[in-house]
């Protein structure tokens, strides 16, 4: 099965600045794949030289097996596409708008536009410009999905959505995926990919520096337990335990970081008195940070000026 | 503090097109006193005798005819372009482009953003006339023509600049007011194109002369400045034009929700709503229904105007033979015909020497600046291109638009002349009349798709910059180079030469000009396609 995107060491410079470099990158068919980064990272400008809205400096990119620069047209007919910094006609309401870009598309199912205004809960009926954010980035997703595109691509997707239509997007991301359709999402937010993405990209001064299934980064991620037990106790019985890699607090009131199972610590823990526990979510938020904090040593990084 | 960076601020973002217009003025205003130079000798005394028709056409009477063009027409038009742009600029510019929210958010009140922004208003009107003046002025010190000095020059430009200033807050008020950039260009170009024709025409009618004071024209030149010197009273009422229209702004502004998202009630006529009702089957016809107010209010005004205009004709057509006997070569030239006194050359003059062509690319060239570049500035071209339309059909279906707009609003003036032709019984050919209109039409399709292939490879605001400048330069060059014997043979480089050469009104279409603009105009497509093909879009 061709992959439903592939990059060969795509680069993308403006001037001296180095937008995107060498990038390759492959995702597969049937996929939700997260593609995270700080701003300025060069996610938005791998995102358009896939759809040949900017060229390559060098290097190609394939979408659905299609060249981005030859087979554009082909490659806009199969792929629903929300812009980072979506505007839409003022002066056109939702639905004629809606009308507009499906007629551009040689007509698409009306019943699709309507299950789609219903499950985002988005006014269709005044006028672009008088809309809130919120409405504005639903009219947006429903262009996007409309015409039941093979290749969906997002770049944040959630920005000025609340947290039920968050759910409704995330949910029906899931059903493309399980009908076999692919979703590319540039993000910021964390959670939602951590949701909702089978595997991340992160791309850091326009160079992919990691790719990884999330639920392997998940399994690596250092996790915190925060623990209150009736009396005093001995920190000592905690740091001994397998997976413990930090432990911190006072008195009764003792916070540890691990990870892997849990189990050898709940097992310690009930023997020690505890009387309260919270545990805290695998913190992906560190690795991400790890990713995209600037060492200060990689001097060969910062050569290559973000954008 | 922050008054000061309001002021700063707007003074850093109007500066270049002041200094355009500023520039452009000097340089016109040198050229216009060396041209009325070369024609003293033929010229002089002539428009001492002229009729009073004559001078109210004109705008100007007295002195040099070149002159009196410059200062009574061309120069107030660049002027009133600044001063309009800049007073819809100050609030409903910014609440088009959701920066009023974030300013009116800040420790400033309203009304002194306001009076912050009317200030540099004013500099900036007054650095374009300073500028302008400084060309005519050393013009008048290097050349000598008989009755045209630094001190005419001065007070003519002083009435200028009262001029600009008052059109300028009125457009401030209108723009305040509505809170519509569109609304407000509407009302402020809308008073100022009527009230020059109350000024100009509406006196030629017996019994209707003190109408021309109702007019800001009539105290713009109506004392004649150029050669009688300042006249303070009219100054004085300029001036206070100027003050009650910012005192309009000032209460308007702070009784006005601000923001771009309005809720109110709007204003519902079923036939209006029916005509401007957004159609959206594609690119073609959406591109023209959301310029149907555009074209229609075009189309109407100049089919209204030329009723009139034809209707008026009877009434002076007397005082309008006398006219045609001392009738110099340059006016001839400018405006198109010889002879003011007969139908044909009445229309020539009035409506199809400068009006209804600059009209018609008015609307070639609003169109083609909007249909690429106004997409990618309001950000809705990365939608567009990404649909499975070919960019070279985008570029196709936007011409077509530009190409159908300007022969609709070409088409309802061309009934408003054969209606007025019937009703003032001008008896004019209604075939003839429809090859002046054919002329004028390819020249606002020329524009118009010039404006699109400008706008194909550079933003907005440069293509609109450059295709104003262009078709204000090829005017002007066509003009002053057909006045020139030995340099006629450049005219033929200025599209303007197509439309006023074979005098289509009076010899019917002429197939090779047609042809010129016809071919220029397919290739500026071609072009088009070829420059927005190889465009990246900026992120």
């Amino acid at each position: 099965m061709t992959a439903a995107i592939s990059t060969h060491a795509l680069t993308k410079r403006y001037g001296d600045l180095v937008a995107v470099d060498h990038v390759d990158l492959e995702v597969e068919t049937g996929e939700v794949f997260g593609f995270l980064g700080p701003n300025g990272a060069g996610k938005s400008t791998t995102i358009r030289c896939l759809l040949d809205l900017a060229r390559p400096t060098s290097g190609r990119a394939e979408v659905l097996g299609f060249d981005s620069r030859g087979d554009a047209t082909e490659i806009h007919r199969r792929v629903g596409y929300l812009p980072g910094d979506l505007a839409l006609y003022p002066k056109l309401t939702g639905r004629d708008l809606l009308e507009y870009f499906a007629n551009l598309r040689g007509g698409v199912d009306p019943g699709a536009i309507d299950d789609l205004a219903e499950r985002f809960g988005a006014d269709l009926s005044r006028r672009c410009g008088e809309y809130s954010s919120g409405n504005r980035q639903k009219v947006g997703l429903i262009l996007a999905f409309m015409h039941n595109p093979e290749l969906v691509i997002l770049d944040e997707p959630s920005a000025g959505l609340d947290p039920l239509v968050q759910q409704a997007l995330h949910e029906l991301l899931r059903e493309i995926r399980d009908e076999g359709r692919t979703v590319f999402l540039s993000s910021h937010t964390l959670s939602e990919v951590e949701r909702v993405a089978d595997r991340v990209g992160v791309i850091r001064h326009g160079r992919l520096v990691e790719v990884a299934a999330v639920a392997d980064l998940k399994a690596m991620a250092i996790r915190r337990l925060d623990l209150e037990f009736a009396g005093d106790i001995d920190p000592e019985r905690l740091r001994a335990i397998e997976g413990v890699r930090k432990v911190t607090g006072a008195g009764r009131q003792w916070s540890v970081a691990y990870e892997g199972s849990l189990e050898a610590i709940l097992g310690e823990a009930t023997r020690l008195g505890v009387v309260n526990l919270q545990s805290h979510d695998a913190d992906l938020e560190e690795i991400f940070l790890a990713y995209y904090r600037d060492p200060d040593t990689d001097t060969a990084e910062q050569t290559h000026a973000a954008v | 503090m922050l008054l000061s960076s309001v002021a700063t601020k707007t003074v850093r973002d109007r500066t270049p097109i002041t200094l355009g217009i500023g520039a452009g003025l000097g340089l016109l205003a040198l050229a216009m006193v060396s041209v009325a130079a070369s024609f003293e000798d033929d010229m002089a005394g002539m428009f001492d005798d002229l009729p009073d028709a004559f001078t109210g056409i004109i705008g100007g009477s007295g002195g040099n005819y070149v002159i009196t063009e410059v200062f009574g027409l061309i120069a107030p038009i660049a002027v009133l372009v600044l001063a309009i742009g800049g007073g819809i600029g100050a609030i409903a510019r910014e609440e088009r482009d959701r920066t009023a929210d974030l300013l009116l958010t800040h420790p400033v009140t309203r009304r002194r953003v306001v009076v912050s922004k009317s200030l540099v208003l004013v500099a900036h009107v007054g650095a374009a006339c300073i500028i302008f003046l400084a060309g005519a002025t050393v013009g008048a010190v290097l050349v000598d023509v008989a009755g045209f000095g630094p001190g005419d020059a001065l007070a003519a430009t002083v009435h200028l600049f009262f001029l600009g200033l008052a059109f300028g807050m009125i457009a401030l008020a209108a723009g305040t007011l509505t809170g519509s950039t569109s609304a407000g260009m509407g009302i402020a170009a809308g008073l100022a194109v009527a009230s020059n024709l109350v000024a100009g025409v509406v006196p030629l009618i017996d019994g209707l002369d003190d109408i021309a004071r109702l007019s800001p024209w009539y105290y713009f030149n109506g004392a004649e400045p150029l050669t009688r010197g300042v006249a303070p009273g009219h100054l004085a009422v300029l001036g206070g034009l100027a003050v009650a229209a910012l005192a309009v702004a000032l209460v308007a502004v702070d009784h006005r929700d601000i923001g771009a998202r309005r809720s109110g009630p709007r204003l519902k006529i079923p036939a209006v709503g029916t005509l401007v009702r957004p159609r959206v089957s594609g690119v073609f016809v959406k591109t023209l229904s959301e310029r149907a107010v555009l074209v229609n209010v075009t189309g109407i005004s100049l089919a209204a105007m030329a009723v009139t205009m034809s209707a008026m004709y009877t009434g002076i057509k007397d005082s309008l033979a006398e006219l045609s006997d001392a009738f110099p070569d340059s006016v001839a030239d400018l405006i198109g015909t010889a002879n003011f006194s007969t139908p044909a050359g009445w229309i020539q003059a009035e409506m199809l020497s400068m009006i209804v062509p600059f009209a018609l690319v008015a609307v070639g060239a609003v169109i083609g600046v909007g249909a690429i570049a106004g997409e990618d500035a309001r950000r809705t071209l990365s939608l567009l291109v990404t649909t499975p339309i070919k960019r070279s059909r985008i570029v196709l279906e936007k011409a077509a638009a530009i190409v159908a707009a300007v022969i609709v609003a070409a088409g309802m003036c061309w009934l408003g002349l054969v209606a007025g032709s019937a009703i003032g019984g001008l008896d004019l050919s209604t075939a003839q009349l429809a090859a002046a209109m054919a002329h004028m039409a390819l020249l606002g399709i020329f524009f118009g798709v010039l404006a699109l292939a400008i706008g194909a490879a550079a933003g907005k605001t440069a293509a609109l910059r450059a295709v104003v400048a262009l078709a204000f330069a090829a005017y002007l060059g066509e003009w002053l180079l057909s006045l020139q014997d030995d340099l006629e043979a450049f005219a033929v480089l200025s599209p303007w030469h197509y439309v006023n050469t074979a005098q289509p009104l009076i010899n019917g279409v002429a197939p090779l000009h047609l042809s010129v603009l016809a071919v220029a105009s397919a290739i500026t497509v071609a072009v088009a396609v070829q420059l927005f093909e190889h465009r990246e879009l900026a992120a």
